[in-house]
């Protein structure tokens, strides 16, 4: 008599095919969730799309490749990339650069200790395409014809290449050069909206 | 020596969720150090949690040492005291400490299947923890995972709960659901294209919720307003409660033992270990403590320890004739040549 060795099997077999199923299914329904693409780049919205470290994958590949480890946060000296919360529009965990508070100053520090090459290494500054400026003409000061300002010239790493001036310290971006850093963005005299924006992605590059 | 085993696995569970907990905070604090803003948190702190825990930090790192007065006072102090701080980076799914590059091997193969392709970094990082799991077995799981620790609590806490009498229910379930769940999750990162178990796998949440929580005290402490709402925690926490809740009422080690789809991943690695329990037999009474105290409900009397062991040891402490002990090649010959101290506890008792 077999049965109840071949019963206790059948029992066991169809717990773990249950099981696996709900663990399946429970895995489908948070890729969906987790699925949620950034909002569609359109250079006239109010929201940049977010900004990924230096030397970051496309969205996709760097989707897939980065474990969410806290790594290149923990490696950052200014504290510029922070961590996506669950409320936030990208995947909770990944890192990204808030660049209306602060900039990346391309040190590169996040791409040396990135453990799975998410954030690609990169081994000059001027290689790195992280995103491009914009300069909104209507509300810079110095475009609109409100003032003088030349702030975001100040603070690029390229100035000269990247950013350029002209009449009353008109900034003119370069997209050849531009890094997408952020640090004009973070330097930008306006409170709430800036004048420059980065907006993300290596669709200009 | 046997006792102190336990001691010292203690100790290193305990080191470990320390890192996890202060590293965040640390690492943080290292930015405003580099960047000087320390004076002003202190001018615009308004007594909130997230400048306290920085300012905190400050005062213990500013302690009057023996050898130096560190006050922080020049540059150049400050830029030593934040490249000490940088020693230790990331979390127990993926760290950096002193130069060494250790990820998790379950967040590396899911990486991998994800993006379908290596890369050598990754290689370089999974190193070390594949051959520390093919030497020693499971060892991550009892030694390093800071959610084990946690984990084991609940053992306490039933026992706990049982000696002042109140009924609770132990399921077991098949130890497959876990090789099942790696399986799916590895197939579903392959096909989906994103790492998910990292978001099932409790050290690695642990791990990222408090680097979300200090991201978000940090840029609280510096703008002097809550920016991040209620939203304090995400639900990771509420799932490993949530595990510690049923762990401790309805099935004893649940997660560990047939859920954790990394100690599934340890397991498989560690199945041709080196250094395995054994029971010598010519001591053993028969009282079946081992059996008792097993965190993953295996047989450590058995001649063959099996997949599960996470060599954790604490049958070995817990044997009062001192029947079982580590195996390993060479054994026989090291003791032959009178080179290990053979320790007779059963002697002890009889005499």
């Amino acid at each position: 008599m077999k049965i109840p060795g071949r019963k206790k099997f059948i029992v066991t077999l169809s717990k773990v095919t249950l099981g696996g199923v709900a663990a399946i299914g429970g895995l489908a329904i948070l890729a969906r969730t987790l699925r949620r693409r950034s909002p569609p780049l359109v250079l006239t919205g109010l929201e940049p799309a977010v900004l990924r470290p230096p030397g970051a994958l496309e969205e996709e590949s760097f989707l897939a490749r980065c474990i969410r480890c806290t790594r290149c946060q923990d490696a950052c000296p200014t504290g510029a990339i922070r961590l996506a919360n669950p409320q936030d529009a990208i995947p909770t965990g990944t890192p990204y650069i808030n660049a209306h508070e602060v900039g990346c100053n391309l040190c590169l520090a996040c791409t040396e200790t990135c453990p799975t090459e998410a954030l690609e290494p990169v081994f000059k500054k001027d290689e790195t395409r992280m995103g491009l400026a914009v300069v909104d003409d209507r509300t810079c000061v110095s475009l609109n014809g409100t003032g003088v300002c030349g702030a975001c010239f100040t603070v690029c790493p390229f100035r000269g290449k990247a950013i350029t001036l002209g009449l009353r310290n008109a900034p003119t971006i370069h997209k050849d050069f531009c890094v997408g850093c952020g640090l004009c963005e973070a330097a930008c005299i306006l409170k709430g909206v800036k004048a420059i924006r980065v907006f993300s992605g290596r669709v200009w590059a | 020596m046997r006792g102190k085993i336990q001691w010292l696995r203690r100790a290193v569970q305990i080191s470990v969720i320390l890192m996890v907990l202060i590293t965040p905070f640390l690492v943080q604090y290292r930015v405003l150090l580099a960047n000087n803003e320390i004076e002003a948190l202190r001018r615009g702190n308004n007594g909130r949690f997230s400048g306290k825990i920085y300012l905190t930090i400050d005062r213990w790192m500013r302690r009057p040492s023996k050898e130096e007065a560190s006050n922080l006072n020049s540059a150049a102090e400050r830029e030593k005291v934040a490249r000490r701080l940088e020693n230790v980076r990331g979390n127990v799914w993926s760290a950096e400490i002193f130069g060494f590059s250790l990820t998790d091997p379950l967040g590396g193969i899911e990486s991998i299947f994800a993006s379908r392709t290596v890369t050598k970094a990754l290689l370089i990082g999974m190193l070390i923890p594949v051959l520390v799991t093919l030497v020693l077995g499971r060892v991550f799981c009892s030694w390093i995972c800071p959610a084990g620790f946690l984990f084991e609590l609940t053992d306490k806490m039933r026992n706990f709960l049982v000696k002042l009498g109140i009924p609770l229910r132990s399921i077991s379930y098949s130890t497959l659901n876990k090789y099942t769940l790696l399986v799916g999750g590895l197939a579903m990162a392959f096909f989906v294209g994103l790492p998910l178990l990292g978001y099932f796998y409790p050290p690695a949440l642990l791990g990222r919720e408090f680097h979300q929580f200090a991201d978000t005290q940090f840029y609280e402490s510096l703008a002097g307003a809550s920016t991040t709402g209620p939203f304090l925690f995400s639900g990771a926490l509420l799932f490993i409660f949530f595990i510690f809740l049923i762990e401790i009422t309805l099935a004893g080690r649940m997660w560990c033992r047939y859920f954790c789809p990394g100690g599934a991943l340890y397991a498989i690695l560690g199945s041709r270990r080196i250094i395995r329990i054994a029971n010598t037999t010519s001591a053993c009474t028969n009282c079946f403590e081992c059996i008792r105290v097993c965190p993953m409900g295996l047989n450590p009397m058995a001649t063959e320890p099996g997949l599960e062991c996470d060599n954790c040891l604490v049958c070995l402490t817990s044997c009062q004739p001192g029947s079982l002990s580590l195996d390993f090649p060479f054994k026989k010959i090291i003791q032959a040549n009178g080179l290990a101290k053979e320790d007779k506890p059963a002697q002890k008792i009889a005499s």
